[in-house]
């Protein structure tokens, strides 16, 4: 996604950061409109955000192979602060408010695109919408291809968007029947 | 030098895709029980290594070799695992094997076959692993 | 609604007709459910694609046109939307415009980016469909707000090369 880069939309797999915007602003609408209930939008967007996440994971995998195994939830945030959010949302992103023994952590999406031309009613995030919820729903879908178990939520702060994340767990691989490590 | 055959593993150990090119004596099995072999044969690799590591650094394995070839590894952390026989002096295999990865994602992996629900076919991703392949520069 | 989804949903509607009194068992009827489905089903997949979009194109059209000289007749129009709004949202113009002079036009576009992705030639051309509702939503929502209301089908014969029909309705 990008603004300045419109002679190369053709070629690349880019696409306008307008239509992106606009085109995620009208989905949530129907999902309202479908669903009435805001709450039931965000578990909406979650679900949605985590069977993104499970792609995306291998997608960003192939693309970035110098990115080294992580192993602990510093390194998770490093890598989607450094290199998944920009190449997802293109955007920076830093962590921070560390509790738990780094077991959680937030994310602040600067200036988050999906924000950009939106204007989410106080009603509706009073009510349980959580309109980022897509992203917090992706990165749960990501970690989990990884191996990792985490909790992870949306809420707005202005132009940023804060990505509340608590590591649950170590997934094992399933081993094909007869197989035993 | 040259590249014998591939296999792609899920991360469950079904095999989603093989293919060969030199590939001069076959193994005599049952496609299924190679499959198997080869996929137990790497699970147990990677154990033994992590068993008797000399360090607690996270490591991979990356290949074995005998006389006659090699055999190179690549396991993503997502789970899939591709194992190619290559001759055993072909360079730039973990390359390749990157590439391939990037093949499986473009085409099984990609959000049209997700939402074709079908599944992209075996066809599409057939040509774009022997593209890959055959461009290769350990090709013949 | 397409005029295409509207055909299927016809041709669905009129099949089970023909089932329905072949029937005897109402177990029977249960092997059917995807043909009832798209025969009774109004909100369905495609249409409330075709809504998203229609309400994108509106705004985004507001955006693209707002440095753009004034537009007068309705082929001003259809080229702007063929030029700069399809630059701006497609990121490429079309390939070929042609009209009959009575409020249809059909616009292609050889290498439409929503299909980038699909493996080239015929063979899901079927399964494209539901891609292109969006598409199609967008330039219906955009001709919209240029006071122009039309129906908006696409067609595809070999991916990714698509034909986008826009039928300007009679103005009133």
């Amino acid at each position: 996604m990008s603004k300045n880069a419109k002679q190369n939309l053709a070629d690349s797999k880019k696409m306008s950061a307008e239509l992106f915007c606009l085109t995620y602003g009208s989905l949530v609408t129907e999902l309202l409109r479908d669903y009435e209930d805001p709450k039931e939008v965000t578990m909406q967007l979650d679900k949605m955000g985590f069977n993104m996440g499970t792609r995306l994971a291998d997608d960003f995998l192939a693309k970035n192979s110098n990115v080294p195994r992580c192993t602990d939830c510093r390194q998770i945030a490093e890598v989607l602060c450094k290199n998944a959010i920009p190449c997802y949302l293109g955007t920076t992103a830093n962590s921070s408010n560390w509790v738990g023994g780094d077991r959680e952590f937030t994310i602040v999406i600067e200036n988050n695109p999906l924000n950009e031309l939106v204007q989410v009613p106080p009603n509706l995030l009073a009510a349980g919408l959580s309109y980022s919820q897509v992203i917090a729903g992706a990165i749960r879908g990501a970690l989990e291809a990884v191996h990792f178990k985490v909790y992870a939520t949306a809420m707005e702060n202005g132009a940023n968007t804060e990505i509340r994340i608590r590591f649950d767990s170590v997934l094992k691989d399933n081993l094909p029947a007869g197989e035993d490590d | 030098m040259t590249i014998f055959n591939i296999y792609i593993f899920d991360r469950e150990g079904q095999c989603l895709y093989y293919d060969e090119w030199f590939r001069t004596k076959q193994s005599g099995l049952p496609p299924i029980q190679e499959y198997q072999l080869v996929f137990g044969m790497m699970l147990s690799m990677k154990s033994f290594s992590e068993r008797l590591s000399t360090n607690d650094s996270n490591q991979t394995v990356n290949s074995f070799r005998t006389s006659a070839y090699k055999m190179n590894f690549l396991e993503s952390a997502t789970g899939v695992k591709i194992l190619l026989n290559s001759d055993p002096a072909a360079t730039g295999m973990p390359d390749l094997l990157q590439k391939i990865y990037q093949a499986w994602v473009e085409t099984v992996n990609s959000p049209v076959a997700n939402l074709l629900g079908e599944g992209i076919d075996h066809g599409f991703l057939q040509s774009k692993i022997r593209d890959v392949v055959t461009k290769h520069p350990a090709y013949v | 609604m397409s005029i295409e989804g509207e055909k299927i949903r016809m041709e669905a509607k009129e099949k089970w007709g023909e089932i329905a009194e072949a029937c005897v068992d109402s177990s029977e009827v249960e092997q059917y459910t995807g043909l009832i489905h798209k025969a009774f089903a109004h909100a369905n997949s495609e249409t409330q694609l075709e809504t998203i979009g229609f309400r994108v194109g509106q705004v985004l059209v507001e955006k693209v046109s707002k440095d753009s000289p004034k537009l007068v007749t309705e082929l001003e129009i259809v080229k702007f939307i063929c030029k700069e709004f399809w630059s701006a949202v497609f990121g490429k113009q079309v390939d070929n415009l042609r009209t009959n002079h009575q409020g249809v036009y059909v616009v292609q576009d050889n290498k439409f980016t929503t299909l980038r992705c699909f493996p080239e030639g015929t063979q899901y051309v079927k399964s494209s469909g539901r891609f292109l509702a969006l598409p199609c939503g967008i330039l219906r929502g955009a001709l919209d707000s240029l006071n122009i209301p039309a129906i908006v089908t696409a067609t595809v014969e070999s991916i990714p090369a698509v034909k986008f029909q826009l039928q300007i309705a009679a103005k009133a």
